[in-house]
């Protein structure tokens, strides 16, 4: 009976024991890179096997896949979703499963299929994974017309794509296109999102390529500064049709109306190109030594010519060569920017 | 300490002349070579697929393994064949250590034997180099392995070879999906609760060997510590239970 005993409590302590073990082991198991998710979201009755599992999952997917021609009946499609559904139950790290279901369930005409998958991708790899709300943003906007709330769906899911590092420009420019559907009527508000575009495309240099020391270089290499620039042309021409409406306006209220705005987007626009060397009627940039607006003819603050001499000078120069003067700080032209290391082709 | 190696041993050299085992070790080992054909059909995923395979295959042969504590005591006491070995001076808590020493010895070897066999493959084929990552997931999966066998050697002792087996299975996939319970429940006294049970969850690290993941070799002492513990307590269990039989 003594015996006893002392093995029940000697159970007792080592069963404590264990539990904390477990415990810590438990706390390991989840903080392990590459586990968490899995311990999280991972369907338990695969018991270890839910890897595997996946991979024969993915190859009979495959084979439905390959089986199905033209745009099949909903119970096919209903069925290929349980596969696919399955598929990243055991294994929820299959990106390919999420990206390559989410995209043919909404051409096969099962729009809300695909989504329902690529939410479940977006849940487990969302925050490393910019193409899944990508491709969730294009289903909604091309496949959900009906809904009522699929520009708001389309929106949420690009912000999701942007907070992604190493997402591609057009992410932006997708985002930009949702955001001004809404404010299409307000110029101003138009103006001034394009211009959130172009000091976002543009790294915080914006569109001042001037001076020596500029801001930090776009991160989307040069097509951030292309598309910086051509955000900037945006606001330029929403300026000249403002302006355009005000000339032909009859209504003197609507007129002033127009004229306020107009000014509120010349403002805008200076934001947007800081130092930069542009009219400040039409915003047409203009050469070192120019007098005047090549586009609008209007007087143009001169640069670009040396105190001394008065002789034009090029761009990158430091000394006028003419003289040996030094050359004014604005003449000097910031060096074109480096191509940044994630820019995308 | 002599005796618990003597049936530690006879346990092993009984399941070792099992044709079925060298049938299923060669079974298994054919399946992993065949992974290599599977290639394009897998879509990018070829790779993955030979050690994803390679580990599923491991783990299943330790289960399978494991699972002859369940078996082999309840065949010796049906048997009669225990009464000739306890007759003699030994104790019972020896005998089932030795038979739990026994099932672990042939669990290793085939484990090995797979899990080279696995690592070759997949090297010759030039689709992963034996690394450590791999090593440590197999340790863990033998460690889960182990637990299991302790709880076999539990069932054995007072169920029949059937039930024994099923209860172990029942077991292992219940302390698997409660692993993931335990990791998602906010409620600490259910995560005590569970945290009774074995924890199987750990051979699930051989996802972050297949997503190219480090495995923390604190997690692998803990799963060495965790599964030594186990084993301990169920073999007092075992012993609790197993002197109250009446094998005569």
């Amino acid at each position: 009976m003594k015996d006893v005993i002392v093995r029940v409590i000697l159970i007792i302590v080592l069963l404590a024991l264990f539990v904390g073990i477990n415990g810590g082991v438990s706390d390991l198991l989840v903080k392990q890179e590459g586990m968490d998710v899995a311990l999280k979201q991972g369907k338990s009755m695969w018991v270890g096997l839910g890897r595997w599992m996946s991979h024969i999952n993915w190859m009979l997917l495959l084979q439905k896949r390959a089986s199905i021609s033209g745009k099949p009946e909903p119970a096919v499609a209903e069925a290929l979703h349980r596969r696919y559904d399955t598929t990243t139950d055991q294994d929820p790290y299959l990106v390919l499963a999420y990206e390559h279901g989410g995209v043919e369930l909404a051409t096969i005409g099962q729009p809300k299929l695909g989504l329902e998958l690529l939410d479940k991708g977006i849940g487990v790899v969302g925050d490393t994974n910019w193409k899944l709300p990508s491709y969730a943003a294009q289903i909604v906007t091309q496949y959900c017309k009906d809904d009522p709330n699929a520009e708001a769906k389309a929106k949420q899911y690009l912000q999701q794509a942007k907070q992604v590092d190493g997402h591609p420009f057009y992410i932006e420019s997708a985002l930009v296109r949702i955001q001004g559907k809404g404010i299409q009527n307000d110029p101003v508000k138009m103006a001034k999102l394009w211009k959130e575009v172009g000091t976002r495309m543009g790294g915080e240099r914006g569109l001042d390529q001037e001076g020596a020391d500029g801001g930090p270089e776009s991160a989307y290499g040069e097509y951030g500064d292309r598309y910086s620039k051509q955000a900037c042309d945006k606001v330029v021409n929403i300026l000249r049709d403002v302006r355009s409406a005000a000339d032909k306006a009859t209504d003197p209220a609507e007129k002033k109306k127009l004229e306020a705005q107009a000014n509120q987007i010349v403002m805008v626009i200076k934001d947007m190109m800081g130092s930069q060397h542009a009219c400040s009627y039409c915003f047409a940039e203009y050469q070192a030594g120019d007098k005047f607006c090549p586009n609008c003819g209007r007087d143009v603050e001169e640069f670009g010519v040396c105190t001394k001499c008065g002789a034009v000078l090029g761009p990158n120069v430091k000394f006028c060569p003419k003289c040996g003067a030094s050359a004014p700080k604005q003449s000097v032209r910031k060096p074109a920017p480096k191509k940044a290391p994630n820019a995308k082709k | 300490m002599d005796d618990v190696m003597v049936i530690a041993q006879n346990t092993a050299s009984r399941v070792l002349r099992m044709k079925a085992l060298y049938f299923l070790l060669a079974i298994v080992i054919c399946i992993i070579a065949s992974g290599q054909l599977y290639g394009d059909i897998t879509v990018g995923r070829e790779k993955e697929y030979s050690l994803d395979l390679g580990f599923a295959m491991t783990m299943i042969v330790g289960v399978l393994c494991a699972l002859v504590t369940c078996f082999d005591l309840p065949r010796e006491l049906r048997e009669k064949t225990m009464v000739a070995v306890l007759s003699k001076p030994l104790g019972r808590d020896r005998y089932l250590i030795g038979k739990f020493l026994g099932v672990c010895e042939i669990t290793l070897i085939s484990m090995a034997i797979v899990g080279v066999g696995m690592l070759v493959l997949t090297a010759m084929a030039g689709q992963f180099r034996p690394n450590l990552e791999i090593i440590k997931a197999l340790i863990l999966v033998y460690c889960a392995v182990v637990q299991l066998a302790a709880v076999g050697i539990v069932l054995g002792t007072f169920l029949k070879e059937w039930l024994a087996t099923l209860l172990a299975l029942v077991t292992f996939w219940g302390s698997y999906a409660l692993g993931y319970v335990a990791a998602n429940t906010t409620s600490t006294i259910l995560q005590k609760i569970i945290y009774l049970l074995p924890n199987f969850a750990i051979m699930g690290s051989d996802n972050v060997v297949a997503r190219g993941g480090i495995i923390e070799w604190r997690l692998v002492g803990g799963g060495v510590l965790l599964t030594a513990v186990y084993s301990l307590i169920m073999l007092i269990v075992a012993g609790l239970i197993f002197r109250r039989k009446d094998i005569a």
